[in-house]
């Protein structure tokens, strides 16, 4: 089949990813806070986003030996059966260990997506328009579970999701088989004092984000009482937030100096949006958290991206592996770090300790323009 | 929903022998400088480019390239090793 013929697939399966993640996976937390959940218990909710990190080495060395394109198929099925057998429980710990097969299946389509598209489209530009689908599909989708769980139940979205999955595992059928190349091993530059330096900065300021992921179900749900509907739209405003500032980042970024100061705009709408948590007291506030939270996340994304291929002393899939790696290993801990803090210090005071984090990134961040410029500037 | 924080996915250049053909040009005119412990590749004055170590220009292959905000990082290797990279302005 043709790039544009499989475009069609791609597209279809790309809404339909978009469209499930947005009925189902924005609201794992929230859903299962309602069932009851510990903060400990939400921590490792988070952290089982993660774990599949850990099995990347895997899924690539199977793609050598059994293709891609069936271990997609595999990993999208298994995940739509492990949402559906999560909307049949009815306690947190039985919702949670399906959620936790979930993301371990999920992770092998995240592993090997970008190795299928990368062999079958010759022109890579046309995948823009299939993650447009995705975003809007995901926005769409979260803005209008929220009122399908108030006025039903969750076990509807989640139903439908878990079909979606279904049908964007079907979608990938038309395309070819690909096999992955033995590739040339990564070497992350962790020799290089001033690159570890913004892993420092990152491990920080992202250990304050991170942190909060546990907090902010609880607080919507027990501390406001906020209903799905509303959690469902501060989701949507986030996503369409992210969007709009990863254009506004892309537009901004000259030189790799201009990605600190990106990083420092990212790290204090993050800070903003811990405060924000603080002082909530109703729906309006939880909107705001969503929109900066939209604002810095894509500051930190756009930024690492024009990073890691603006600096001429490395490669930039190097680099690429370096964020991967260390966003992997905080992604483990800090969610449970979380959930310490909460029983520690409190509910709100974990978003005051989180934004702490955050300004030590901002303040980091600042001790690394000079040198950068002096190192990695033409 | 992307990972937070994680989704660092940057987008491979392709059309290879163009490309190819356009750095070897680009390199056929260009002179290796060294200015304050950092080696760059000039072309008629301008900077486009830096090396991690001196290697004969006319050695140096596309190892494989990115489209950035900067322009397209053209990653250049000298007999397997990372050498540095060119940058090309669109």
């Amino acid at each position: 089949m043709k790039d544009k013929e499989l475009l069609k697939f791609e597209f279809l399966s790309q809404g339909s990813i978009g469209a499930a993640e947005g009925l189902a996976e924005a609201f794992f937390g929230v859903i299962l806070t309602r069932m009851g959940a510990s903060p400990f218990m939400l921590g490792l909710l988070d952290s089982s986003a993660y774990v599949s990190n850990l099995f990347s080495p895997l899924w690539a060395k199977g793609s050598r030996k059994v293709g891609a394109k069936r271990l997609v198929i595999l990993s999208l099925s298994l995940a739509s059966l492990f949402l559906l057998v999560s909307a049949f429980t009815e306690s947190a710990v039985p919702f949670l260990i399906s959620i936790f097969l979930y993301y371990i299946a999920y992770g092998v389509k995240e592993v090997l997506y970008p190795l299928i598209v990368e062999r079958v489209y010759t022109d890579i530009r046309m995948l823009g328009h299939a993650e447009v689908a995705y975003t809007i599909a995901y926005t769409v989708a979260a803005g209008i579970a929220g009122y399908v769980m108030d006025s039903w139940s969750y076990r509807i979205a989640f139903f439908a999701a878990s079909l979606l999955l279904l049908l964007a595992a079907l979608f990938r059928l038309p395309f070819p088989d690909v096999k992955g190349d033995a590739k040339e091993k990564v070497e992350p530059p962790y020799k290089d004092k001033l690159i570890l330096r913004m892993v420092a900065m990152f491990m920080i300021a992202g250990t304050g984000m991170l942190m909060m992921l546990p907090a902010i179900p609880i607080l919507e749900v027990r501390a406001l009482g906020l209903s799905n509907g509303v959690i469902g739209i501060a989701i949507a405003l986030n996503s369409i937030s992210y969007v709009l500032f990863s254009e506004l980042w892309s537009g901004l970024i000259k030189k790799p100096s201009h990605v600190v100061r990106v990083f420092q705009a990212g790290f204090t709408a993050l800070f903003l949006m811990a405060l924000t948590y603080y002082l909530s007291s109703s729906a309006l506030y939880i909107y705001l958290a969503g929109v900066l939270c939209g604002l810095g996340g894509s500051a930190v994304s756009i930024g690492w991206q024009a990073f890691s291929m603006g600096v001429p002393d490395y490669r930039t899939e190097d680099l690429s592996a370096l964020h991967l790696t260390t966003c992997g290993i905080r992604g483990l801990y800090a969610p449970i770090l979380g959930a310490v803090v909460i029983r520690w210090l409190g509910l709100r005071e974990t978003f005051l300790f989180a934004g702490l984090l955050l300004i030590g990134g901002i303040l980091l961040a600042e001790s690394v323009i000079r040198p950068l410029m002096e190192k990695f500037e033409l | 929903m992307k990972k937070l924080w994680c989704c660092g996915s940057e987008i491979g250049v392709t059309g290879a022998e163009a490309l190819n053909e356009k750095v070897r040009k680009l390199l056929s005119k260009a002179e290796l400088v060294r200015k304050g412990g950092k080696i760059l590749i000039l072309v008629d004055g301008e900077k486009v480019g830096k090396l991690r170590f001196e290697a004969p220009l006319e050695e140096l292959e596309v190892e494989s390239a990115w489209k950035s905000p900067f322009g397209i990082k053209v990653e250049l290797s000298w007999r397997g090793k990372f050498a540095g990279m060119l940058l090309l302005r669109e």
